[in-house]
């Protein structure tokens, strides 16, 4: 991560327009492997400044899956807080930043759907992005979650 | 290290006064130079 992902310039806009990062050296002080219950570096958690976590990731992550995991976690945070107006703000920003990304685009189409269902009341906005996401995310593990509605 | 223009805070607690302060969020990164 050090080596290839942080230098990269969006990487680090990125993190500096969005969050306060906070790193640990396990070799250093191995204590926080207990802590943030982690076996295994790296390892890259999305907080609430209260210590919530929102988005866990290990292992490595380029910078354009670093980019995308990240732009999940600003999505998935206001909605665990059920803040959904905040989600749904950030909704379109956040799906651009997963484009191209095999796993996290069709999960922030997912979320980006419930978001505007929450925040607009209308079924019809979550059934339209959920169906967008059968069409052009059929094989995802997110399209499996959905393919309830439009069987029976 | 590489990726020295990121202000990588070592405290949590200082780091989530200041997002909290700052509304934003926290990325933690634990990673082993080894």
């Amino acid at each position: 991560m050090g080596a290839v992902t942080y230098p990269d310039q969006q990487v680090e806009q990125l993190i500096q327009e969005h969050f306060i990062p906070v790193q640990f050296n396990v070799a250093e002080q191995p204590e926080a492997m207990e802590q943030f219950n982690t076996p295994w570096t790296p390892t890259l958690i999305v907080m609430d400044p209260d210590g919530k976590q929102h988005r866990r990731s290990q292992g490595y992550l380029d910078p354009q899956r670093f980019i995308a995991e990240m732009s999940l976690g600003r999505l998935v945070a206001p909605i665990d807080r059920q803040e959904f107006d905040r989600a749904q703000a950030i909704a379109g920003e956040v799906s651009a930043a997963t484009q191209g990304d095999p796993t996290r685009e069709p999960e922030a189409l997912y979320w980006a759907s419930v978001a505007h269902y929450k925040s607009s009341g209308d079924a019809n906005n979550l059934l339209a992005g959920w169906n967008r996401l059968l069409d052009e995310f059929p094989e995802s593990e997110w399209a499996k979650k959905v393919s309830f509605i439009r069987q029976g | 290290m590489a990726g020295e223009n990121i202000q990588w805070r070592h405290s949590l607690e200082e780091a989530q006064n200041e997002a909290r302060q700052q509304n934003k969020l926290l990325l933690v990164d634990l990673f082993n130079p080894g």
